[in-house]
């Protein structure tokens, strides 16, 4: 699993692997280091290869922190698994996914 | 610091200079200084005594009796008149005069002609004899001074009456008699007559008495002869000066030349070595040209004996770096020949990956020469059975490349057209040795597997056990263990048969695997081998290779390998894989979704994917909500036809997770540790569930179509 961030008019999270059990808690664990200005973070997962449940908890508690201090998250470019699991599990509805 | 042979002889000398003036300096000093007055003195003596008989007569007291006598008698008539005396009114006169202008002096100048009597004329013309005779007596003795005085006693005085220059002299001058005289008869005597020593003026006196001539035992004057000695010490002073600044010249020039012959005779000819060897070194050094350079000494000594053997060895060194060049040439055109030699041999062997619906077989070969003497080897008999050799030739180089290349060719034509392994090793073993002048040998480990019965017959022709992984378990390969190949004529080899089932997989190596040794001498070893693949059961042939490799380097560090080193790993099925834990260890997810993914290299990108969240969200299950403190769990792949099963196998607490049928999150408010779609995942990412609890253990199967 890769992590990079990039701040500017977005803070974008460019995530790269699988987003499982065990790189979930690396995922929590960096953006925690993060201190987020800007109003709209994007996760890029252009090559991000799967996510299981595990990863969608923690894009579910990011999804909750930003709301709550009124800023938006968007999911950019997920591959057809990961599209697959966001249409099973419904987080298509719940969280932006472009 | 350097210090040239020329400035140690240079300092030497110096040295030597410094020393030998310093002792002659000391050694003059002490001869004449202490001995050497005495000696002095003694010289003078003996050649006061060996005068002439006439000058000795000359200073002798008798000689002069008559003059002394009448100019004492005169001067004494003087001296002792009485100034008070009216009688004699002229000499008194005079005698106050003189008084009062000399202190007593009365010279004889102040006897003027017109006061001349008979008596002063008489005075005068003995006066005159004894002045030459003192004069006479001077230069017979060398002395410095000659001079004739007389005593008076009783008013303890010494009263002068001439000496050897003093024709007019201040005659009756007289001086206190300083203490004593004392007549001295041991004193040798330089002139006849009676001696005395006198202390008058710090100086060494001598003097003769002179007697009168009615009673020679009156004593009535002294003539002294008187030495400045001072001077005597100077002259000897001087002439130990000159002494040793002769000799210290002396030796400084000896040192020049001492310096200058041996410049000629020994370090010109060192020079000259030295710089013909720093010429040919440097030559030597800037790879030049080399011709033979000649110091061109011409002595005949151990310098020329040096030169001479310093030219032959210039001759050899020239001969020997033209060997070495040519040597160097035809060595790297050798190397050049060996590497190409070795690409050969290297694609003579097998792909060293190779896979199909039967078998997934991974090797790795390095070798410590350019050729080696390991190979590998596998190729099908039939449809069902795959034939896997693994061999090590003794000796390294060209001559085990080439054996190899016979010994692979053998093996591989005997097992294609013989019956069985064993009749197959039999006839290689005989060809093999044919011409085998060299008596060269092979281990080998080979093995037939039979991918439908699921055996392995294998013979171990004196190689190195291999490993079975099986169901978690790393199993020696023991048995029987033949004769080498290539050793004995006609040697029944034995072959055994054991079950080698789907999932089960074989490790082989060479000798230069568990015999490397580190700098302690110790051997990597079985015990380390099966270490690894004890750590390695659960991932792939891949890994498992790289991490023998690794635990191999960490071992032996900075110690070079001398051996070929070549490993084999063949799974039976590439369709079968058995992963074991007994760990809650989440990292354990990973390793089975990378070793999956390996093993199951044909299985396509999306799908890999599925799988791996089925996976994940499964072990994570398992693992998590187990119930138990001490878990054991395995997963198992297995690939049917078109259709991937999936077991997971755990010593949980019995749970169904399929009864958990919340499919969809409505709500993100909801709660989110309750595991619910991690379920829905597996189950909409899959075409089949199943799941059983046998025997204490929960079974879910999990069905997905690739």
């Amino acid at each position: 699993m890769e992590i990079t961030v990039n701040h500017g008019n977005e803070f974008v999270v460019a995530l790269k692997g699988r987003l499982d059990t065990v790189t979930s808690v690396e995922f929590q664990d960096r953006l925690q280091k993060e201190t987020i200005k800007e109003s709209m973070v994007v996760v890029e997962a252009k090559d991000l290869e799967y996510i299981s449940s595990a990863g969608l908890r923690a894009l579910l508690s990011l999804k909750k922190s930003l709301s709550s201090q009124g800023k938006e998250l968007e999911i950019h470019n997920l591959n057809a698994v990961c599209t697959e699991v966001f249409k099973v599990t419904g987080f298509n509805n719940i969280l932006t996914v472009k | 610091m350097k210090i040239s042979i020329r400035t140690k002889i240079v300092a030497l000398g110096a040295l030597i200079s410094v020393l030998t003036s310093g002792a002659a300096l000391l050694l003059t000093n002490f001869l004449y200084r202490n001995n050497g007055i005495n000696n002095v003195l003694k010289s003078v003596d003996n050649w006061l005594s060996n005068l002439d008989d006439d000058y000795r007569s000359d200073v002798y007291g008798e000689e002069y009796r008559g003059q002394v006598e009448a100019t004492y008698n005169y001067i004494r008539g003087i001296y002792d008149l009485d100034p008070d005396d009216p009688t004699f009114t002229d000499f008194k006169s005079k005698k106050s005069h003189f008084k009062e202008k000399y202190n007593w002096c009365y010279p004889i100048e102040g006897i003027s002609m017109h006061y001349q009597t008979d008596e002063e004329r008489t005075f005068r013309a003995a006066y005159s004899e004894l002045i030459y005779g003192l004069k006479d007596a001077q230069i017979a003795t060398s002395a410095t001074n000659v001079t004739v005085f007389f005593i008076d006693n009783d008013r303890n005085r010494i009263v002068y009456l001439g000496d050897e220059s003093s024709y007019t002299a201040n005659i009756g001058i007289e001086y206190d008699l300083p203490g004593s005289y004392v007549e001295n008869v041991t004193a040798r005597p330089f002139l006849d007559g009676q001696y005395y020593n006198f202390n008058f003026t710090g100086a060494d006196l001598r003097g003769i008495a002179v007697g009168s001539t009615a009673d020679p035992d009156a004593k009535i004057a002294y003539i002294m002869i008187q030495y400045h000695f001072q001077q005597v010490f100077d002259n000897a002073n001087q002439l130990i000066k000159n002494e040793a600044i002769t000799l210290s010249i002396t030796s400084v020039v000896m040192v020049a030349m001492f310096f200058i012959l041996a410049h000629f005779l020994v370090t010109k000819n060192v020079t000259k070595l030295n710089k013909t060897s720093k010429e040919f070194t440097n030559s030597l050094i800037k790879n030049e040209t080399l011709d033979v350079k000649d110091p061109k000494i011409k002595s005949n000594d151990e310098i020329s004996d040096l030169s001479n053997s310093f030219t032959q060895m210039e001759r050899e060194i020239i001969n020997y770096v033209s060997i070495v060049k040519e040597e160097t040439q035809n060595r790297e055109r050798m190397n050049a020949e060996l590497a190409v030699a070795s690409k050969i041999q290297l694609e003579s062997l097998p792909n060293p990956n190779y896979s199909d619906k039967n078998v997934k077989l991974n090797s790795f070969i390095k070798t410590a020469k350019e050729v080696g003497g390991d190979f590998y080897d596998y190729f099908y008999i039939n449809e069902n059975q795959l034939v896997i050799t693994i061999c090590d030739v003794s000796g390294k180089g060209i001559p085990a490349a080439l054996f190899m290349m016979k010994g692979k060719e053998l093996i591989k034509s005997n097992i294609k057209s013989e019956i069985d392994l064993q009749s197959a090793i039999f006839k290689a073993n005989n060809n093999l040795i044919k011409n085998n002048d060299e008596n060269l040998f092979i281990t080998a480990f080979i093995a037939v597997i039979d991918f439908e019965k699921n055996t392995i017959t294998y013979v171990n022709a004196g190689h190195e056990k291999p490993y079975i992984l099986s169901k978690g378990k790393v199993i020696k390969l023991e048995g029987t263990s033949n004769f080498v190949l290539g050793g004995d004529d006609n040697f029944k080899f034995v072959s055994e048969s054991k079950a080698f089932n789907k999932g089960d997989r074989i490790f082989l190596f060479t000798d230069g695997l568990n015999e490397a040794i580190n700098e302690k001498e110790e051997e990597f070893s079985y015990s380390r081998v099966e270490e690894v693949l004890k750590n390695s059961i659960n991932e792939s042939n891949e890994e498992i290779i790289s991490n023998m490799n690794k635990a191999q380097n960490d071992f032996v560090k900075t110690q070079e390998v001398f051996d070929d080193v070549t490993m084999l790993i063949v799974s039976n099925g590439n369709d079968r894989l058995t992963l074991n834990f007994d760990n809650k260890d989440y990292s354990s997810i990973e390793k089975i979704v990378d070793t999956f993914n390996d093993n199951f290299s044909f299985i396509g990108d999306q799908e890999k994917s599925e799988v791996g969240i089925i996976i994940d969200e499964v072990v994570n299950n398992i693992i998590s909500y187990s119930g138990v403190d001490e878990l054991v769990y395995s997963v198992d792949f297995e690939i049917n036809k078109n259709e991937l099963v999936i077991t997971f196998k755990d010593n949980g607490v019995e749970f169904n997770p399929l009864n958990n049928n919340k499919k969809y999150l409505e709500n993100y408010h909801d709660k989110i540790e309750l595991g619910g779609f991690g379920v829905s995942l597996v189950k909409n990412l899959s075409s089949k569930q199943k799941y059983e609890y046998i025997e204490r253990h929960n079974v879910l199967k999990v069905y997905k179509k690739i």
